[in-house]
């Protein structure tokens, strides 16, 4: 039996070994080779083109950072995706795509409006809400508890809202007490306390049901969103697709004409963000750095490259809220001084990069130091992503 | 000394510093010590194991290869020193094969080089180029190659 055992494996050895050499090369290494054809994104389809074996291990590599070189490979895009979506769930193709970048989009497509339809679209087809999070368990008392900070951090930015009547506290019979007054003239006698408590739950469930699409937590496979220089994707769009954004990690939104209530909007829902360029952002003031740092506590590397508007308040609320800052680029900004950047330089041990260039109001002394803690002082800042390049550092999962 | 024996029963003598940039050869020889018995390498013919040691030979005084943190740049492969790249020109099958040996044998910078040249050939090619270079069989239904088409009809260059 042996015997007949091992010559069976020696015949399949010695036919395996008859196969060419390419149809040998194991899934690990097409897959390294198809990453080094990625570049250009023609010949990584063609590869999946070839057979199945490279279609199964070079789909992935193809969808996971899609490049897009005019608007219409865009369309093309989302509706491939639109065309898988059912009510089954995120297709097989949504869930491969890591980044979307509309940054090699010439400039007139990326200034057309209908690059945030689009978007939209691909958005939408990628997001699932998220399971731990279903109907069920929003009524109950527990998990009320769970949502305060949610719903508070809302109020903070909703004051002209007038739907946000279940904000107005954490005691959930304030919002109720006009509606059972009503009730109590309606209802007599005994059983008057009975019904009222009973509709005032009931009333309590719709209110807080009501309320819940603001809350609702998507997941998705998106870690990097690239929208730099894409006026065509307007903030009333980005405001609105934030909770849906939940997932990224990377984002640039340099040069969008981003504004402060944007930013903030944004970081309410983006909290897991550890890289983020505003970079070239003319009307994003200490406000909106305050909000973004505030909110999200992990960034690493965050490209402030000149924005004009901010100043030492910038710097002090970076320096107060982040605790793993690896690399900051205020070049350019002329409302930051030496103040501000001792602040940041001496905060962080591990900080790599305060990039000054050009700040007219930091002084060489500081320069000096900066370059005595060996931290970089200049550096290309018109890449807004030169200081991203350094790997995320792998992190403990958050427990939920 | 080391000696490598090839899958058709050849012999190599090598230097000890030659062999050992195969990470399998290195743990082999840590393990059962030095000895002057032949190393089996049971998936990798003569023919190719000569190419594997000219290439581990010339490059036996390389530095250790830096580890790069390095995320977002795409890995490049226009950065084939000459002499590798002559090193390489060989026809595909004998290319795959010692891709497949330098993968067994594990020594990164051959791996590393052979994904590199395989990666440049494909560029630009068109599949049925592609499958005609590598001798692939095309084992696609029509449906499914139109299906797949269309579905990544997106994936345009420039």
């Amino acid at each position: 039996m042996e015997t007949d055992r091992e010559t069976a494996v020696s015949v399949s050895h010695a036919l395996y070994l008859q196969r060419p050499a390419c149809s040998r090369v194991p899934p690990e290494i097409l897959l390294e080779i198809f990453a080094l054809v990625a570049p250009s994104q023609a010949s990584l389809r063609a590869c999946i083109l070839t057979c199945r074996q490279w279609n199964l291990v070079g789909t992935p590599v193809l969808w996971r950072r899609p490049q897009f070189h005019r608007l219409s490979s865009v369309e093309h895009f989302a509706s491939t995706l639109m065309a898988f979506t059912s009510e089954a769930g995120v297709s097989h193709y949504a869930k491969l795509v890591e980044t979307v970048s509309f940054s090699t989009l010439p400039e007139v497509d990326r200034n057309n409006p209908q690059l945030a339809t689009l978007l939209d679209t691909i958005v939408n087809c990628m997001v699932v809400p998220k399971p731990s999070l279903g109907l069920p368990g929003w009524a109950k008392h527990g998990s009320r508890n769970l949502l305060a900070p949610v719903i508070k951090r809302s109020r903070s930015l909703s004051r002209n809202n007038a739907g946000c009547v279940g904000c107005d506290d954490d005691d959930p019979a304030v919002a109720i007490r006009p509606l059972s007054a009503t009730d109590l003239q309606l209802v007599d006698g005994d059983s008057t306390i009975a019904a009222v408590a009973g509709t005032a739950q009931t009333v309590a469930e719709h209110e807080t049901v009501h309320e819940r699409p603001t809350a609702t937590v998507y997941t998705s496979s998106l870690r990097q969103l690239d929208l730099r220089f894409c006026k065509g994707v307007r903030n009333y769009s980005l405001q609105r697709l934030a909770p849906r954004l939940a997932s990224i990690n990377v984002l640039n939104l340099a040069g969008g004409l981003r504004t402060d209530i944007t930013i903030a909007k944004l970081s309410q829902h983006m909290t897991d963000l550890r890289r983020v360029s505003l970079a070239w952002t003319s009307n994003l003031t200490d406000f909106g750095v305050s909000e973004l740092v505030q909110r999200c506590k992990d960034i690493e590397a965050l490209d402030l490259t000149y924005c004009m508007q901010i100043e030492d308040t910038s710097m002090l609320a970076i320096a107060h809220n982040l605790h793993s800052l690896a690399a900051l680029s205020v070049a350019y900004c002329a409302g930051v001084t030496d103040i501000g950047v001792r602040e940041v330089a001496m905060r962080f041990p591990g900080i790599q990069i305060v990039n000054v260039a050009k700040c007219l109001r930091v002084t060489d002394r500081m320069r000096k130091l900066l370059a005595q803690r060996n931290i970089v002082s200049a550096c290309d800042s018109f890449d807004p992503f030169s200081i991203y390049r350094n790997k995320l550092q792998p992190r403990a999962k958050k427990i939920q | 000394m080391v000696v490598l024996q090839s899958s058709d029963g050849k012999a190599f003598t090598v230097e000890r510093g030659v062999a050992i940039q195969s990470v399998l050869i290195k743990n082999l020889l840590e393990d059962i010590g030095e000895s002057d018995e032949p190393i089996p390498l049971p998936n990798v013919t003569a023919k190719v194991l000569e190419k594997v040691i000219e290439y581990c030979e010339y490059h036996v005084d390389d530095p250790a290869p830096i580890q790069d943190d390095l995320d977002e740049i795409p890995k490049r492969s226009d950065d084939i020193e000459p002499r590798d790249e002559n090193f390489m020109k060989v026809d595909q099958e004998l290319l795959f094969e010692i891709l497949l040996a330098a993968n067994y044998m594990d020594i990164k910078p051959l791996l590393e080089l052979g994904c590199k040249t395989v990666a440049n050939m494909i560029r630009n090619k068109t599949a049925q180029e592609i499958r005609t270079m590598f001798n692939i069989v095309d084992d696609f239904s029509p449906e499914e190659r139109e299906q797949i088409k269309k579905e990544n009809e997106w994936a345009e260059d420039h």
